[in-house]
């Protein structure tokens, strides 16, 4: 089911509980209205929960007995238009830039995902791209939606999780597939481990060789429930091919995050984020799922030495050791930019986001020890957290989210702007921000690989998200053209792997192209010959 | 209290309960749409519109009179949403659709796969496929950041699309 089926099915699907006639619903905020003018010191004055009770002061007493509502369902046509950048001119063409994920490396290799089942990779800020198939384990009955991770224009990993039946909560095993050609061929490996009650979080690579993945043991309950029972961070330094456990992000005894006190159906098991510097040094922070899932507080920023084998809690000048709702390292822990940025060995920085009577302050971090002592070189104030900057340097950040509120407050002055749309920018290190991209409408995410070149991923009026590019820091910007004419993204992926546990995938269709070309895919451009088809196995719980 | 100060109360009470009954039948529209429930939708409503009454007070800006008043819906839809989720047993009151049309077995899918998504995505999905809300109208009337409003229906929809898939190969390896 293509993503326009699907939206259709949900217009239609909600259309049937559009209700005839909403006289009752009047009546009964009348009752509300006329009982509270009644009696204003009744027992319903200043309540505000209903825990078990009913009110009993609707006049019809029409709800009593009457469990079914027939309504006819109406198809409504879907009003599903495209809404054009003030950008983008006729030769280029929206739908080419409509991507599900994308990101940006450090090299300056930008990827998307769209449709969900093809990687567009371009080393050249986007003047040409090749476009491949995501692989998909022919056994599985489906999978979670995959997280890419691409280092170089050739060396990218495609993580998912199976899952049995038609429930994603009903996982039966996660799957690595790497590639060396930038898509053309897949290797896939069954991440050790991982079964029924643990699943693969996060992979994360320093290189082509050099990566760790965390892997999330629990469960979810028949209720719904997500139960974490802990994490084993793994590491790999031939590309991901094999795997040795290394350590766990939990602390204290206590896995991260703790067990789910709430009902979060559908859920995904998650952890702590970890950001690998080297082959030994990991770094973690209390991520939003930490706090979400019960913990009140947890330790702010944490360093490994020995692959997550150990963990210790570091203090920040002024802030302390510990997170918590109203004090957070920025960062969602599950998307890009990281939470923790090193642009060399030595050299890192991250944000801080602090609440203080409504107001988001962030306290902007640099060390050029290696983590080992941390400085406040900036800090603002302003409406909303914003998300991670993107830190290029010691002077130039990019930081989308905070160009939607006043930044009141920096250590320099910074430029008080209002906009509502778009995202910041600084070249000296936080003493003064622009508001830029505020033509491209609403900017989720802005990727910077310098302080010229970047992406930006926006949403637009009607729900499509768009990848724009800019190779002038942000000052202008151009839609980006993934597709050629005449591709389309399959609308079922179709795709068998070999049996085995370190197996090569083939896709029977590939795609480059630049904007304003058109060339089919060749089956010339597909490589070897797919092997045989035949299941892989999940493995199960052990 | 003097009764120029009780007039004052009378003219902004009148106000409130002009708002609350003249927003009532899109209060019901927006409930029925996140709970799919267009009955259970009605007490809502009527839960939404005494919390409403009892915190008029606080509502200083009528201009955002509207806008307050549905994100009280919004987080009533929510709590009940929650109650139903540890409740499974509650009966569905969801409406019937005629016996033995391919939409009976497509709207139980639909349904049962949504019911497994938090109540925040839940209501996503409401305000975007029922109300037919872009992003921002959906951040603007939950209050929430555009972001995590994005991120949600995002999940939702890939929840949604990774189930059918499922189901669309199952049926394939059938046939």
């Amino acid at each position: 089911m293509n993503d326009n089926d699907l939206e259709k099915r949900l217009q239609s699907y909600y259309s049937t509980f559009t209700p005839e006639n909403s006289y009752r619903a009047v009546e009964a905020v009348d009752d509300v209205i006329a009982e509270r003018r009644e009696n204003p010191a009744g027992p319903f004055a200043g309540w505000t929960a209903r825990p078990n009770l009913r009110l009993n002061f609707r006049s019809g007493g029409a709800l009593a007995g009457v469990a079914v509502a027939v309504l006819l369902v109406v198809a409504l046509a879907p009003i599903w238009g495209r809404t054009n950048s003030p950008m983008s001119s006729a030769s280029l063409d929206p739908a080419a830039a409509t991507v599900q994920e994308a990101g940006v490396t450090r090299g300056g290799v930008i990827w998307a995902v769209r449709g969900g089942f093809s990687l567009g990779i371009s080393a050249d800020y986007g003047e040409t791209w090749t476009e491949h198939r995501l692989p998909f384990p022919d056994s599985a009955f489906g999978t979670t939606s995959g997280s890419i991770v691409v280092v170089d224009k050739d060396h990218a990993w495609y993580s998912v999780t199976t899952f049995s039946g038609s429930d994603p909560s009903q996982t039966t095993g996660s799957i690595l597939f790497r590639t060396s050609d930038g898509g053309a061929t897949w290797q896939q490996t069954i991440m050790p481990g991982s079964g029924p009650s643990a699943s693969i979080s996060q992979v994360r690579f320093v290189d082509d060789k050099l990566g760790f993945a965390v892997l999330v043991r629990g469960s979810v309950g028949s209720n719904g429930d997500v139960y974490v029972a802990g994490d084993t961070i793994l590491r790999t330094t031939d590309g991901g091919a094999s795997w040795t456990e290394t350590g766990t992000t939990s602390y204290g005894g206590q896995p991260s995050p703790a067990p789910s006190s709430e009902s979060v159906a559908g859920a995904m098991m998650s952890s702590d984020p970890i950001i690998p510097v080297d082959a030994n040094t990991l770094w973690t922070f209390c991520s939003p799922p930490s706090l979400i899932q019960g913990q009140t507080t947890c330790p702010l920023l944490r360093v490994s030495h020995d692959s997550g084998g150990s963990w210790s809690t570091v203090s920040l000048p002024g802030l302390g050791d510990t997170a918590s709702a109203n004090l957070m390292v920025l960062g969602d822990g599950w998307s890009s930019p990281d939470g923790i940025q090193f642009i060399s060995s030595t050299e890192g920085y991250l944000a801080v986001s602090e609440q203080v009577g409504g107001m988001s302050r962030i306290h902007y971090f640099r060390t050029t020890d290696g983590g080992r002592s941390w400085t406040q070189v900036s800090q603002t104030e302003q409406q909303s957290p914003g998300a991670a900057p993107t830190f290029i340097d010691a002077t130039h950040w990019f930081q989308t989210g905070m160009a939607q509120s006043v930044i009141a407050i920096s250590t320099g002055g910074a430029e008080g702007t209002a906009a509502t749309n778009g995202f910041s920018a600084t070249a000296d290190g936080g003493k003064t921000w622009r508001i830029l991209g505020t033509e491209l409408g609403g900017v989720t995410n802005v990727w910077m690989s310098d302080d010229l070149h970047g992406a930006a991923l926006t949403t637009s009026a009607d729900m499509q998200w768009l990848l724009y590019l800019t190779s002038d820091g942000g000052e202008t910007w151009r839609l980006a053209q993934l597709s050629m004419d005449g591709w389309q993204a399959p609308s079922s992926p179709g795709i068998t792997v070999p049996p085995t546990t370190d197996s090569v995938w083939t896709p029977s269709e590939t795609a480059t192209s630049a904007p304003g070309t058109s060339a089919p895919a060749s089956p010339a451009d597909t490589g070897p010959a797919s092997p045989a088809a035949t299941s892989v196995p999940i493995p199960s719980a052990s | 209290m003097t009764n120029e100060v009780a007039t004052m109360v009378r003219s902004r009470d009148d106000e409130i309960a002009d708002l609350l009954l003249g927003r009532a039948a899109e209060a019901h529209r927006l409930a029925a749409w996140i709970l799919r429930d267009p009955v259970g939708a009605e007490d809502a409503v009527q839960d939404a519109a005494l919390i409403a009454w009892n915190r008029r007070a606080s509502l200083r800006d009528g201009a955002a009179a509207e806008g307050w008043f549905s994100r009280i819906v919004v987080n009533v839809c929510r709590d009940e949403l929650r109650r139903r989720a540890r409740k499974r047993d509650l009966p569905a009151l969801e409406p019937v659709v005629a016996a033995g049309t391919d939409r009976v077995a497509d709207r139980d899918e639909l349904g049962r796969v949504i019911s497994k998504l938090t109540p925040d995505e839940q209501i996503v999905l409401g305000l975007r496929f029922g109300r037919d809300l872009t992003v921002p109208q959906i951040a603007a009337e939950t209050g929430l950041p555009e972001g995590t409003v994005k991120s949600r229906l995002h999940h939702s929809l890939e929840h949604l699309r990774a189930a059918f898939a499922a189901e669309h190969r199952a049926e394939e390896r059938t046939r």
